[in-house]
């Protein structure tokens, strides 16, 4: 297992990182514009000085001598400072990364406590009253446009009963909204991911031959049919939190919540390099944690996946 | 069994081994951070999985107020509760604000509101305010008066007693430090000052500010507020003005404190909070929740809604021009009589009817009404019938392929706008295309020429003088001269009024370029983009400038 993560995943994950440090920083430069334009683009401003700027940015340097100062500068803890800000990326990537692994956590156990007992349940009494409400709720979670509900819920409990922050950060209170918002989604897709994955378990003969056999209800559930019916749950579940650590830009900007998504988005459109390229290249390193981490998970949950089988094979 | 024992031993052990990877990152880049944040002031949630979450900010904290007056009393400030049943008469003012303050540092602040806020910390050295008639004046600020010695030199006499926060008296050195502080960061507002080539200390309250070239507008340029006095000692916290810094996070919060110290009326507003919430509605909503007392950019649509709830609502013609420009270079918009066609051709009272619901101002003229020389002209009437015949005069073919080139969610309202332009010109037989490019791109296309129409607002005035609202737009290769405008008269008008120290002389000049710029239309004229606040009720004495700009100096809550 050991052997499996120390030969073949970390050097994947080093490649991957690699990647994506080398295309983002080549991409964001290729697109048209630059953070020169766009910080001088609404002034009066004359040639000598945008040259000014961009020596003093050091753009004007052969883009390959830039991957290379930038790569020797990474290695050596130095991130780059922020064009437009003109503070180190390191901390403001950081600092907002902290925020997103916060509501990214908050709105996940939501949605896990929410989504799973939900998707049993439909599932259990599938074709009944029950599982037709579950899933014309989920369906509503699924599509509902998040920035509208964000909205609605800022009206209903901010606005009108007055119980919760309407945006902002820094105390619990400020985290509920915009976790309910974001669970809301994730919780009804993973809704929908269980209750699918529990009924292909329920037809399993070794589910007939335990109810046969005369286990109980919840022993049944919890060790038969629950332990297999979970796998593709978190794969989902996986997948969403890599994804909510990357930032929901949507919720974060209707709540005026400091993620790391905004933060992004805002930096490219600005163009301001350093952010974007750093950014990409710590997130892309969280996303493969995650997914190195839910592949672990696996094996501990089900004991037939078995991972160093894939390189002694 | 022992084997899936053995198993999820090992599984165990991986796992941790990566969550102490994880964490001995993040410790690596928490002891990286330079100074350690201190605790904010509202307790960081429960589930945090570090100690501090929050204050990431590398200058989050000034030194305590030098004088150990009744300030030591916790704030009163709760974010989420109606404050009017808290406290009789509130001291602390909460704003929610469009843009961030992105950094504390004046010389690199952009977004207006956001200057106009650290122009609370950093004074400049001249101010704009209304005078009785409403009109843009200039005004002493650290500076108490100027004079013009030849045409490249202007000498400023320096206000005397005035302290910086961080301790240090302002003088003649922090005047010309903070000069030679812009012109190295470069940015836009380094702009501003080009022609400025040297300051000259004469004594310590007197700076003689010498000039590559003549430039009369230069006074009016240092009430920009970007160029802003800083202390040597400490650039980025250390001011002159009414408040102080005292915590900087970024996209979340700004706190302001009054300076006890300042040189002027002490302001009767205690505290000041600026959050940052960038969508309109959760703005406007902030405001109906009472989380924060004043919002700025409120969209038309909600005015109503708002005053009907009994929030106050400001609302001026801002002096953002907006408009859209042509290619001159380009066939057939270098035909006079085809640009003052398609102004004919768009309905100017009916899109801020229909779109702004009456809350614009069609433009009048390319300088702002509040700026002196401003000279109305007469608006192009919506006449499509007339605007055909002049195009068919010019042998323009039906159905001509035109690019209108666009940014989106920069303007108020800015896609609706364009898109009531094109429908508006193909009422006249165009064939208008319009092309929606994100910001940087666009700047580009602009600089490069590579469109027919494009649509945009042009601060030029904000600095109030003349100068800014017509060479920088209309003066052939200027920086905003996308038009590729070019027209030797209206040149030597404006290179005459820059260099003129005449005031007289200079409002005669502009005016007369005006109305050349007017008749020769190289925009379609629209309005001025309006500048619209909202806040509570109780709120007394702010003042909102067209610039956006805004002074809470003298502003105070009324007992209830």
């Amino acid at each position: 297992m050991l052997k499996y993560v120390l030969v073949k995943r970390i050097p994947q994950i080093i490649l991957v990182m690699f990647l994506a440090l080398t295309l983002s920083f080549y991409l964001v430069r290729a697109i048209p514009g630059d953070p020169i334009e766009v910080m001088l683009g609404e002034s009066p401003a004359t040639p000598e000085m945008r040259e000014h700027l961009r020596k003093v940015l050091g753009l004007d340097r052969p883009i390959h001598e830039q991957y290379l100062i930038y790569i020797q500068r990474l290695l050596s803890g130095d991130w780059g400072k922020s064009i437009f800000m003109g503070i180190p990326v390191r901390e403001l990537i950081f600092s907002r990364f902290i925020n997103t692994l916060l509501l990214a956590t908050c709105s996940m156990i939501l949605s896990i406590m929410i989504g799973i007992p939900l998707g049993v349940i439909a599932a259990l009494k599938r074709e009944s009253i029950i599982d037709h409400i579950i899933r014309g709720v989920t369906l509503f979670g699924y599509s509902i446009p998040v920035f509208w509900w964000g909205l609605i819920l800022i009206y209903v409990f901010s606005v009108n009963l007055k119980l919760l922050p309407s945006i902002g950060f820094g105390t619990p209170q400020h985290l509920i909204l915009p976790s309910i918002t974001v669970a809301t989604l994730v919780s009804a897709s993973i809704a929908r991911i269980t209750r699918i994955s529990m009924l292909e378990v329920l037809n399993q003969d070794y589910v007939i031959a335990g109810k046969a056999k005369g286990l109980s209800q919840y022993i049944l559930l919890r060790d038969y049919i629950l332990r297999n019916a979970i796998i593709p749950v978190v794969t989902i579940v996986g997948l969403n939190f890599g994804t909510l650590l990357t930032g929901s830009v949507v919720t974060e900007t209707i709540f005026a919540y400091p993620g790391i998504g905004k933060l992004m988005v805002d930096a490219m459109y600005m163009r301001d390099y350093p952010i974007v390229t750093s950014g990409i290249f710590f997130l892309a390193l969280m996303f493969s944690l995650v997914n190195l981490l839910v592949d672990i998970l696996y094996t501990y949950l089900d004991p037939r996946v078995k991972l160093e089988r894939s390189i002694s094979v | 069994m022992n084997i899936s024992k053995g198993l999820s031993r090992t599984l165990l052990i991986t796992t941790v081994i990566i969550l102490v990877i994880i964490s001995v990152g993040i410790v690596y880049l928490i002891t990286l951070q330079t100074p350690s944040p201190p605790p904010s002031p509202t307790p960081s949630p429960t589930t945090s999985p570090v100690p501090s979450p929050t204050s990431p900010s590398p200058t989050p904290s000034l030194s305590p107020s030098p004088t150990p007056t009744a300030t030591p009393t916790p704030p009163t400030y709760t974010p989420y509760t109606t404050p009017i049943t808290v406290v009789l008469v509130k001291d602390t003012l909460v704003i929610g604000a469009k843009v961030d303050i992105a950094t504390p540092d004046i010389h690199r602040v952009t977004g207006i509101p956001a200057v106009a806020m650290m122009n609370h910390v950093f004074e400049t050295l001249f101010r704009l305010d209304y005078d009785e008639k409403g009109n843009l004046v200039i005004k002493p600020w650290l500076a108490v008066e100027y004079k013009w010695l030849n045409e490249t030199a202007l000498e400023v006499k320096l206000r005397k007693g005035v302290k910086f926060h961080c301790g240090g008296e302002f003088d003649a050195d922090a005047v010309r430090f903070s000069i030679e502080r812009l012109k190295e960061i470069g940015g836009p507002a380094a702009s501003t000052i080009e022609p400025v080539s040297n300051v000259i200390i004469v004594d310590n309250y007197t700076v003689i500010f010498l000039l590559k070239h003549p430039f009369a507008p230069l006074p009016y340029v240092f009430t920009y507020g970007p160029i802003a006095i800083v202390s040597p000692a400490d650039p980025t916290k250390c001011g002159t003005g009414p408040y102080k810094l005292v915590k900087w996070e970024k996209g979340v919060e700004t706190v302001f404190e009054r300076f006890d110290d300042y040189w002027g009326p002490k302001p009767p507003i205690k505290r000041i909070i600026w959050k940052p919430i960038p969508d309109d509605a959760s703005r406007v909503a902030a405001l109906e929740a009472g989380t924060v007392d004043y919002i700025d950019s409120v969209p038309p649509q909600e005015i109503a809604r708002l005053q009907a709830k009994g929030f106050r609502i400001l609302e001026i013609p801002g002096i953002r021009t907006m408009f859209v420009g042509f290619n001159i270079e380009r066939w057939p918009w270098n035909i006079t009589e085809v640009r003052q066609a398609l102004n004919y051709a768009i309905d100017k009272k009916a899109i801020i009817d229909k779109l702004f619901l009456g809350h614009a101002e069609i433009m009048t003229s390319v300088v702002h009404p509040a700026i002196w020389s401003y000279k109305p002209m007469p608006v192009y009437p919506y006449d499509p019938e007339k605007a055909k015949q002049m195009l068919k005069a010019f042998n323009i073919p039906e159905g001509l392929k035109v690019e209108l080139a666009t940014s989106t969610g920069r303007y108020l309202l800015d896609r609706e706008v364009v898109e009531a332009v094109a429908a508006y010109l193909r009422q006249i037989g165009l064939n208008v295309e319009v092309k929606i490019y994100d910001w940087a791109t666009y700047m580009k296309i602009l600089s490069e020429g590579r469109f027919d129409l494009y649509f945009l607002g042009v601060a030029g005035g904000i600095y109030g003088d003349p100068d800014g609202c017509l060479w920088l737009l209309f003066r052939t290769k200027a920086g905003f001269n996308d038009m590729r405008y070019s027209n030797p008269e209206v040149d030597n008008l404006l290179d005459k009024a820059r260099a003129s120290l005449n005031i007289e002389e200079r409002k005669m000049l502009y005016e007369q370029a005006q109305e050349i710029i007017w008749r020769e239309a190289p925009w379609i004229f629209l309005y001025y983009q309006p500048v619209i606040v909202a806040f509570r009720p109780d709120l007394e004495g702010v003042k909102v400038y067209p610039s956006e700009a805004f002074w809470i100096g003298e502003a105070y809550f009324k007992a209830r």
